[in-house]
Parts: structure tokens; C-alpha cells; sequence
């Protein structure tokens, strides 16, 4: 893939493509910076306006905003106590209290430096960790596509918080839904409800529009402003001296966040497991590892890098399992996924062979997003999060739903998308209200096909008087029957060990 | 708990109006179909027995610290949204978008107002309502050539 190098370098730093890693760089940042907006719903609503796009501007788009997003959600923490997104839950920890006195510019620069360490790690790790576990899935037969639709499926059990059974109804549901439409062997048409345009399926992109838009939106309603609390003053940063003088401290000692970003990204390639759980374990073996344990939680700065440099490491690294075996690690992870079979891509070895151009830029631009967080972080951050915050709900809400039913219709210029659209936000809202988890009948959706085809063919394969045993015979099967089990329990285990070490230190 | 039994019912009423569908025509396409229904099935069920086990240990009380966190919408303000939205999507094929979303905008800026109403605020209203439909309907019409419908205006 690496020869693709020079074309994907020249087509990033075209000036048109400069401008969408800007432009969606700093839409993520704003939707990452509204609580309540999170960076999957952020990509929902992007997703649409892709379709208009080549492959690589819609792909770049979707990388640049989901960057952002990520590293948006840092500043409600840092300046309200509010984190933007669930990954940015640690960096309130040290960024309010840092605020509080006095010291919210350092904050922001702190979360800055971090988050451009933590994504550019997670993006090296997706560069060369990717090509060959891309040429790895080229040997994958039926089962092994079985079995690793089963693997993405233990995800939930790291997404359904609380209750397993919960999260494992709603990934049934997700596959229940699946099975709409022409069967992928034998090709007969079930589960229409005598629905002439349910034959092609239940169009992926207008479900996740309406679970993940409607059913947030109906929460806000009834709030006049996105937040009650006021931001403080801009403080008397002292301008320059400031930025130097931090930036400075924080480049004299990058461990924290070097280390912070590499947990991020192992975190992040293991399904599931996602940014929250990997800003708290940073922020855990930040203070575990630090000559000042005491001072954390009261307003330490390496306490915000861990969190942030952590979290954007995700990004990078949970795009692994994605791009190369199709298994969404997280939400976001699963919009994207949509938004490359829109454009005809599929996961796996040919992304980053026949696509390499293409794939190469979508990776390389997220690196350059990275490092577009410092300037708007620093020079523009503070007002943006002042303007969004202060959005009034009542423009707000009808300017998103607007979004939502444009986008659901662009799909196929068909009015059923948005019925489509509109019917997944009712069943996001009753599924909300009891207490059933969305993210995991989103991977429902995306696996259920992979893994009925999967199935179906291995068992038409296999021999005639034990077809199942096809499921079982390969060591790559065993393997893959390895990992879901670890990926069953790896999650559970490092939630249980973050929330083990927050109560034990508080 | 009285949200597990809900929840489990909600699930096994799910599965029911997809197991009444259907209709294969070779065992192969059984082999995953139905696994798949039963086992959701199973699952609601299994979240219904909790709910109720639940219940009677409690004997019948309340639910209270037990019952799993999370907060939901205003239901009034919730009904009042989807009607809106209920309306807006067959009003684009009626009117066309520009006039449709231009009063579902208004409505809905207008509905979740909180506090008094004025004419003033509805002609402020009224404005950012036109001009965010006029620029989505610019945005996909003349930069991402979607072909939004225009109703009576064509």
C-alpha cells in the first residue's frame, strides 16, 4: 500500500481536500463541543452529504469530523464540567478543577497537545498494522467470515452497559432486522411485510440516521439552551507566554502522553472497547505511574493529556479491525463502515491493494486532521464552544432534524428512507425508554449479513452428512473462536479494572 | 424490573411479527433465519422471567435504587416533536420540501419556545426558519444535485 504513497500524498494536499479536512475538522469540533451531540450522530448526519463526494473526499470528510468530534468533547469537560462526548468523561477529572482556578487556557492547550500525540499514534498504528492483517483475511474462507461476524458480535458485551442480555436482545434485533429482503444464498425475498421496497433490504444509513438523531433530539427537547451552566470569563491568559510556556513544559516530558496514546490504540483495536474505557484506564496509569499521584483529580495537567491522548488514540486504532476484517470496534466505526459500502468499498486485503490510493489519503488525512486540531484548538476552540453551547434548543432541534430527513431522503431520492429514517427514531426512543442499548443492533445490522452468508456457505460446502463440522475444522476458525471468546472477556475485564482503580483512589 | 418484563415483551412481540413471515424455500435458508429468531425470542423471555423474579422477591414494591439509571425524554414534549415530524414527511410530498420544512421549522421552533410568545419572536423565527431551508435547499439542489421535490412551486 505504502507505494501508493506519492498519489495519496498529492491528493491530500490538493487545496479542495485541504478545505474538507479543515471545514469537517472543525464541524466535528463543534458537535463534539455540544453536549448531547456525539461524534456518531456527527457522522449520521454527515454521511449523506458524502454521496455527492468521490470516495476519498467523502471518506476524508468522515475521518476529519470524527477527529474532531473526539477532541471537541474535551472542552465542555475542561470549561463546564460537561464532557461533549462519553470519551472525554476523565478529562473533567482535572480540566474543571484547572479551570476553576484559574487555569483553563492550560487546560485546553494540555487536551490539545494530547489529543494531536494520542491521534497521531493511533493513525501510525492503523498505517502499518492494517496492510497486513488486511493480507491475512485474504485467506479467510466462509466459516472464518462466520466466525468473525460471531467475534464483532462479542463487542457487545463490552457496549451494553449494564445488562448482557439487554445488549445481546438488541444485536438479535439488529439481525432480526437484517434478514429483510433477498436472502444472501438461494436469493428468494423474505420478511418484506408485503413491502415492494423492503426487497433490497432495510436501507442501513436511514436506520442509523433515526436511531441515533431521533431519540437524542426528543431528550433535548424541553431544555431552552443546551447547557444551564455559564462559561467563565476569558481569563487573563497572558497570550503567547502562556501557549509557550506550557507547550514547553509538555514537550520537555511527552512520556504521559506517548504512553496515554499507544493504551488508546491498543484499547482501540480491540473491539468494543472504545474511548471511555481507554480515557479511564490512562487516566488510572497516569496517576499510577505519576511522582504526584496526590495532585490528580485537583487539577493536574497530565491528568487531562491521559484522558485526551487516550481517547483520540482510539480513533486511530479502532479503524484497525474495521478497515481490514470489517468489524466495526465502536459506532462511529460502524457509520464509517456504511459510508464505504455506499461507495462501493469493501473491508478487507483489496482496500488496501486495488484501493490503496484511496485508502492511504482516508488514513494520511486523519493525521492531517490531527494535527489541524492545534490550531483550532488553540486560536479558535474557545469562542466556537462559547457559540455552540449557546445555541438555543428550539433552532437547534429543527436544524438537526432538518439534516436528518435532507440526508435520509439523498440516499435514493425516495420518501421511504425518511419513513425508514423516522420509524428507527420511535424504536430508538421506545428501546430508550426501556433501557435497551442501540449500539449493539448496529452491529446487529452490519454483522447478521456477514454472518447468515458466512454460514449459509459454509454449510453448503461442508460435507454432506455433518455440514457443521465445516465451522470447525480450520485453525483459523479455532482462532477466530479464540478471540471472541477473549474479546467476551477483555472488555469486562478493563471496565472492571478502571472502575476498581477510580473508587479505590477516591 | 417492570421495564425488564417490558423489554422482554417488546422483543418476543418483535420476533412474533417476523416468525409469522416466513416463508423458506430451502433448509439452508432456515439454518441461520431461525436460530437467530429463537434465540432473540429466548432472550426476551429470559428478560421477562428476571423482570418477574424481581418483582415478587420485592413483593410487588416499587422499583427503586435497583432500577437500571438513564433518563428519558419528556413525553409530551416527545409526542409533540414526532407529530410534527409526522406531518413534515408527507407534507414534502405534498407542498414540496421548501414549504413544508419552512412550517414544520416554524412550528417546532414555535412549540419548543419556552417561555412567552410574541409576534416579534415569530417573525425572528420565522426568518431563520427560511433561511435555513432556502440554504439546505441550496446545499443539495445546486452543490450535491439531490433532487429535493417542489411541490406546487415547480
Amino acid at each position: 500500500m505504502l507505494d501508493s504513497l506519492d498519489a495519496a500524498l498529492l491528493q491530500l494536499f490538493s487545496p479542495e481536500m485541504l478545505l474538507v479536512v479543515l471545514l469537517a475538522t472543525v464541524a466535528g469540533f463543534a458537535i463534539g463541543s455540544m453536549p448531547g451531540l456525539t461524534a456518531t450522530m456527527g457522522l449520521a448526519l454527515l454521511v449523506p452529504y458524502t454521496f455527492g463526494m468521490d470516495g476519498a473526499t467523502g471518506l476524508v470528510a468522515l475521518g476529519s469530523l470524527y477527529m474532531g468530534a473526539i477532541y471537541g468533547g474535551a472542552f465542555p469537560a475542561i470549561l463546564i464540567n460537561t464532557p461533549g462526548t462519553p470519551s472525554s468523561v476523565a478529562t473533567a477529572f482535572d480540566g474543571y478543577p484547572m479551570t476553576r482556578a484559574g487555569k483553563a487556557e492550560q487546560a485546553v492547550i494540555g487536551a490539545t497537545f494530547a489529543s494531536v500525540v494520542g491521534g497521531l499514534i493511533g493513525v501510525a498504528a492503523l498505517l502499518f498494522l492494517s496492510p497486513p492483517l488486511a493480507d491475512l483475511a485474504l485467506s479467510f474462507g466462509p466459516a472464518e467470515y462466520f466466525w468473525i461476524a460471531i467475534f464483532g458480535l462479542t463487542i457487545i458485551a463490552s457496549l451494553s452497559s449494564g445488562s448482557l442480555v439487554k445488549g445481546f436482545i438488541s444485536g438479535g434485533l439488529g439481525m432480526v432486522i437484517a434478514l429483510v429482503g433477498i436472502a444472501p444464498v438461494g436469493g428468494h425475498v423474505r420478511f418484506t411485510f408485503g413491502i415492494s421496497d423492503f426487497q433490497g433490504g432495510i436501507a442501513f444509513i436511514p436506520m442509523l440516521i433515526g436511531l441515533f438523531t431521533i431519540p437524542e433530539l426528543c431528550k433535548m427537547a424541553g431544555r431552552s439552551r443546551m447547557v444551564t451552566a455559564t462559561l467563565p470569563p476569558e481569563e487573563e491568559s497572558g497570550g503567547p507566554s502562556v501557549l509557550r510556556k506550557t507547550l514547553g513544559g509538555l514537550l520537555r516530558r511527552p512520556g504521559t502522553a506517548v504512553k496515554s496514546g499507544i493504551i488508546g490504540t491498543v484499547i482501540g483495536i480491540i473491539p468494543g472497547a472504545g474511548g471511555n474505557i481507554a480515557s479511564l484506564v490512562s487516566y488510572n496509569e497516569a496517576r499510577r505511574s505519576s511522582k504526584t499521584p496526590e495532585r490528580f483529580g485537583k487539577g493536574e495537567i497530565d491528568g487531562v493529556v491521559a484522558s485526551e491522548s487516550a481517547n483520540n488514540g482510539v480513533v486511530g486504532g479502532g479503524l484497525v479491525p474495521l478497515l481490514t476484517l470489517g468489524v466495526p470496534g465502536a459506532p462511529p466505526d460502524a457509520i464509517i463502515y456504511g459510508a464505504l459500502l455506499v461507495q462501493g468499498l469493501r473491508p478487507g486485503a483489496e482496500l488496501f491493494s486495488v484501493q490503496g490510493d484511496l485508502t492511504l489519503t482516508f488514513i494520511l488525512s486523519m493525521a492531517l486532521a490531527a494535527i489541524a486540531m492545534a490550531p483550532i484548538g488553540i486560536f479558535l476552540g474557545r469562542r466556537l464552544e462559547k457559540f455552540v453551547v449557546n445555541v438555543p434548543v428550539r433552532f437547534l432541534i429543527p436544524g438537526v432534524l432538518i439534516a436528518t430527513i435532507v440526508g435520509a431522503y439523498a440516499i435514493r431520492n425516495n420518501l421511504i428512507d425518511v419513513w425508514i429514517m423516522f420509524a428507527a427514531g420511535i424504536l430508538g426512543i421506545a428501546m430508550g425508554v426501556l433501557r435497551l442499548p442501540v449500539a449493539p443492533m448496529v452491529l446487529g445490522l452490519i454483522l447478521g449479513p456477514i454472518a447468515e452468508k458466512g454460514l449459509s456457505q459454509a454449510l453448503l460446502l461442508g460435507p454432506e452428512a455433518h455440514p457443521w463440522t465445516a465451522l470447525f475444522t480450520d485453525p483459523l476458525s479455532i482462532g477466530l473462536i479464540v478471540l471472541a471468546l477473549l474479546s467476551l472477556v477483555l472488555p469486562w475485564w478493563a471496565s472492571r479494572r478502571s472502575s476498581v482503580l477510580v473508587v479505590s483512589d477516591e | 424490573m417492570i421495564r425488564d418484563i417490558l423489554g422482554g415483551l417488546f422483543a418476543i412481540t418483535f420476533v412474533g411479527l417476523f416468525w409469522v413471515q416466513r416463508n423458506y424455500e430451502s433448509d439452508t435458508a432456515a439454518s441461520y433465519a431461525d436460530p437467530v429468531l429463537i434465540i432473540t425470542a429466548a432472550l426476551g423471555l429470559l428478560l421477562m422471567a428476571r423482570g418477574v423474579l424481581r418483582r415478587v422477591r420485592r413483593g410487588g414494591a416499587p422499583a427503586t435504587a435497583s432500577e437500571p439509571e438513564g433518563s428519558d425524554p419528556n413525553f409530551r414534549k416527545t409526542l409533540g416533536l414526532l407529530a410534527i415530524v409526522g406531518v413534515w414527511i408527507p407534507g414534502i410530498a405534498l407542498v414540496g420540501f421548501p414549504v413544508a420544512s419552512f412550517l414544520a421549522f416554524l412550528a417546532l421552533t414555535t412549540y419548543l419556545h419556552v417561555g412567552s410568545r410574541s409576534a416579534r419572536l415569530l417573525v425572528r423565527d420565522a426568518v431563520v426558519a427560511a433561511a435555513v431551508v432556502l440554504f439546505v435547499y441550496w446545499l443539495f439542489v445546486e452543490i450535491l444535485a439531490v433532487g429535493l421535490p417542489l411541490g406546487f412551486l415547480a
